[in-house]
């Protein structure tokens, strides 16, 4: 639970994730812990609950409105965390690009880390977005969704993390470069 | 018309008469229908015993009701309690409502009282008081089985016929008007059942605008995480997250943990009994849980009380007592409460069989069972130990505890009814954080927050909604249903008035009843720590919970001691000179 305490405060510090928005999970076998709707990523100290992977189980009730996602993805891919934000430039860029595409990351870094990013649709805690996300995140680190934020995957909340904000930090440099080109 | 059938039925069973009245057009845009109506009604009889003849009682639908609305299969019963003497309503799901309106009528107003016992036989438009004299003394499943060709059927058991103020109404053998001693104003008329089969058709003023409307209102319902759980789990898996809030009450309210809470969680009785699920009319939830064998789960306040109130962890048992409990037509919330407020003052917690026999001594008020039979407030106040009795207005407190949830607490101590959770629901935004999360421990933003919600909730009880539904949707979706269902224009703002106003005339009642500010506060046990065995969960400070209702007063345009002001009774239409 530190953990994702942690990184929930630093993803509010970073600018990728604001106000009651954005959750972040982490599996532990057949069990998740994940953070509640409606909280706070920067206050999230007793509002991580844990609920089952394989069935709906009680606290489902309180738990992130985007849970159906998360379990989506666990099911179908190997993370074994998951941080969800609604960063600017990344919402920027997914509205700019049609879903069904791919965004490649341009900077060094990210270019490594990152390679490609698809663009998916879906509304919010949908069985669509779940599948497309999952299906998404099988062979890519993150995804964008349109109009909304990202998904990113780790096995380790910290490596979600770092691909989380590196999808930020590449979505602005790609932002910047596009608008450069275009000006150019 | 559209969504009102604009006929009420007047039973009076000291004269045996039944008429058909037209419905007041004022009333109803002033009142709506269910709680609203029925409180209007029961206001203007004007001061009662609750046990004499001349307390009505009401029992009525709303403009939804019977339309095939999301939500919308309940109704609402109205009168003066005899557990605590303020106004009470008291709403359950079902067939009732619904066959009610296809009857063609919006409510049901009984007067009087009959020597010989009655039921009231509504087929259609054929109205007739039948002789009830083979089903006296008889518990709720017979009554049912002897009723059983109708489609709707209401009816007490033996603790209604003894007047027991614990006593509910039940419906449909699951559906329960359980709060505040309905059950025992029904006995004490001689009624003992009502059974309807409605054959008839709601009339919608705009069918495609309400095809729009509902289909939207089911996109929203049946998206909503709360409800899928609610669906999945029914209101057990409550246990499980009131237990993470910290409000789970234990031991009459004396600790605030559970250890054992998981073994009466809904995945507990999932793995138990694998339940299966049952719908009110309309209802794409179907919160409720059966065995396959049609015995009723208990709901999660049943649990609550018979479970970690009653330091009892015996799944089974608790199934058991609900059983008990819907045969005699007993409230579980208050019997559970008034037996934790006797362990508590005998010392001694009650074991599992023993709970079972006081439940039947309760519902036959006999052996120790006739004073407990009274209530909590009543037992405690005979063994000179009134601070046992979890009330608020004599009324038992439901199954959370308020002192991490300060929403919940001012709620509970403004309740026109008494201890209750449904006026606001609270446990709403405090605790499942819908439509969003608030701090639930501070009074910061609280007064206006529950003023709002109460007036929201006394809507949702007139229309007749099911309030889960607002766990999803709100009051914009169903002032629009509302809208195409009667072709006149109905704004959310426009309910919350008509909310405001039923609130006030509740207040109204009260205090024509003698009820004053003090009767808005909490047992003392939650202002001090003295007796709090886990001293964890803390206190609520007094002085903040006055200045609290305080600013509730202000927001409701009353005056510092809790009186509606002439100012805002001219506002709602209430003022009389």
């Amino acid at each position: 639970m530190e953990e994702l305490i942690k990184y929930g405060k630093k993803m509010v510090a970073q600018g990728l994730a604001h106000s009651h928005f954005g959750n972040v999970s982490k599996r532990i076998g057949d069990r998740i812990l994940i953070s509640t709707t409606g909280s706070m990523l920067d206050e999230l100290e007793g509002q991580i609950v844990e609920v089952s992977l394989s069935g709906p189980s009680s606290l489902d009730m309180v738990a992130s409105t985007e849970l159906l996602v998360h379990k989506e993805i666990y099911r179908e891919t190997s993370a074994l965390s998951i941080l969800h934000g609604h960063s600017e430039f990344a919402v920027v860029l997914s509205l700019l690009y049609p879903a069904g595409t791919e965004l490649r990351a341009e900077d060094s870094e990210s270019t490594y880390l990152l390679h490609e990013i698809p663009i998916i649709q879906g509304g919010v805690g949908s069985k669509e977005l779940g599948q497309n996300a999952a299906a998404g995140l099988r062979d890519h680190k993150a995804v964008l969704i349109k109009g909304h934020g990202v998904f990113a995957r780790g096995s380790t909340v910290d490596e979600a993390f770092v691909v989380l904000s590196s999808v930020e930090h590449s979505c602005k440099v790609k932002y910047f470069a596009d608008l450069w080109n275009k000006k150019g | 018309m559209f969504g009102w059938t604009g006929k009420i039925l007047r039973v009076d069973l000291t004269h045996k008469t039944i008429e058909e009245e037209k419905l007041d057009l004022h009333e109803r845009e002033l009142y709506l229908g269910g709680r609203g109506l029925g409180v209007k009604w029961v206001y203007d009889r004007g001061p009662v015993e609750p046990l004499a003849p001349n307390n009505l009682l009401v029992f009525a639908a709303g403009p939804l009701t019977g339309t095939g609305t999301l939500a919308s299969g309940r109704a609402t019963a109205v009168s003066k309690s005899p557990l605590t003497g303020t106004i009470c309503y008291s709403n359950a799901g079902g067939t009732f409502g619904v066959q009610l309106k296809k009857a063609g009528y919006d409510a049901i107003i009984i007067d009087g009282t009959s020597p010989e016992p009655l039921f009231l036989e509504i087929e259609g438009d054929q109205v007739a008081l039948r002789n009830a004299q083979e089903l006296w003394g008889k518990n709720t499943g017979q009554v049912f089985d002897y009723l059983k060709d109708y489609k709707a059927v209401l009816c007490i058991g033996i603790a209604g016929e003894k007047k027991i103020p614990l006593a509910s109404i039940m419906h449909n053998r699951s559906h329960v008007f359980g709060r505040g001693g309905l059950g025992a104003v029904m006995g004490a008329k001689g009624l003992k059942a009502i059974a309807v089969n409605g054959n008839g058709r709601a009339q919608i003023a705009r069918p495609e605008e309400f095809k729009t409307r509902q289909e939207n209102l089911r996109k929203i319902l049946v998206a909503s995480p709360v409800l899928k759980n609610l669906s999945f789990l029914g209101t057990p898996s409550l246990v499980k997250v009131i237990d993470w809030a910290g409000l789970l009450p234990v031991a009459n309210f004396r600790k605030t943990s559970f250890p054992e809470a998981d073994l009466l969680a809904a995945e507990a009785l999932r793995k138990l009994f694998k339940p299966r699920s049952r719908a009110c009319l309309a209802c794409p939830v179907a919160c409720k849980k059966e065995t396959h064998d049609h015995i009723p789960l208990p709901e999660y306040e049943t649990l609550g009380m018979f479970g970690p109130n009653n330091e009892n962890s015996t799944l089974q048992s608790i199934v058991k007592v609900n059983q008990i409990c819907n045969d005699y037509g007993l409230d579980t919330i208050s019997v559970g409460s008034t037996l934790s407020c006797y362990a508590e003052i005998r010392g001694q917690k009650l074991n599992p069989t023993e709970t079972c026999d006081l439940v039947k001594n309760i519902g036959e008020a006999s052996g120790p069972g006739a004073t407990l039979a009274e209530g909590s407030l009543h037992y405690a106040r005979a063994q000179n130990r009134k601070e046992a009795s979890m009330t608020v207005k004599g009324l038992e407190l439901p199954a959370y505890d308020p002192r991490k949830a300060y929403g919940l607490a001012l709620a509970y101590g403004t309740s026109s009814r008494g201890g209750c959770h449904l006026g606001a629901y609270m446990v709403a935004p405090e605790v499942l954080r819908k439509p969003k999360a608030i701090e639930p421990r501070t009074f910061t933003g609280k007064p206006s927050y529950v003023a709002i919600f109460q007036d929201t909730f006394a809507a949702v009880d007139s229309l007749v909604v099911c309030k889960f539904a607002y766990l999803g949707a709100g009051q914009e979706e169903y002032a629009n249903i509302l809208t195409a269902v009667t072709g006149e224009i109905f704004t959310a703002d426009d309910l919350n008035k008509i909310g405001e106003r039923i609130w006030n005339l509740e207040r109204l009642y009260n205090i024509r009843e003698g009820f004053t500010k003090n009767d808005d506060f909490l047992p003392n046990r939650f202002y001090e720590k003295t007796g709090l065995e886990n001293t964890s969960a803390g206190n609520i400070d007094r002085i903040h919970y006055d200045k609290a209702l305080t600013e509730y007063y202000q927001h409701r345009g009353w005056t510092n001691e809790g009186v509606p002001g002439d100012h805002k009774l001219k506002k709602l239409g209430l003022w009389k000179s």
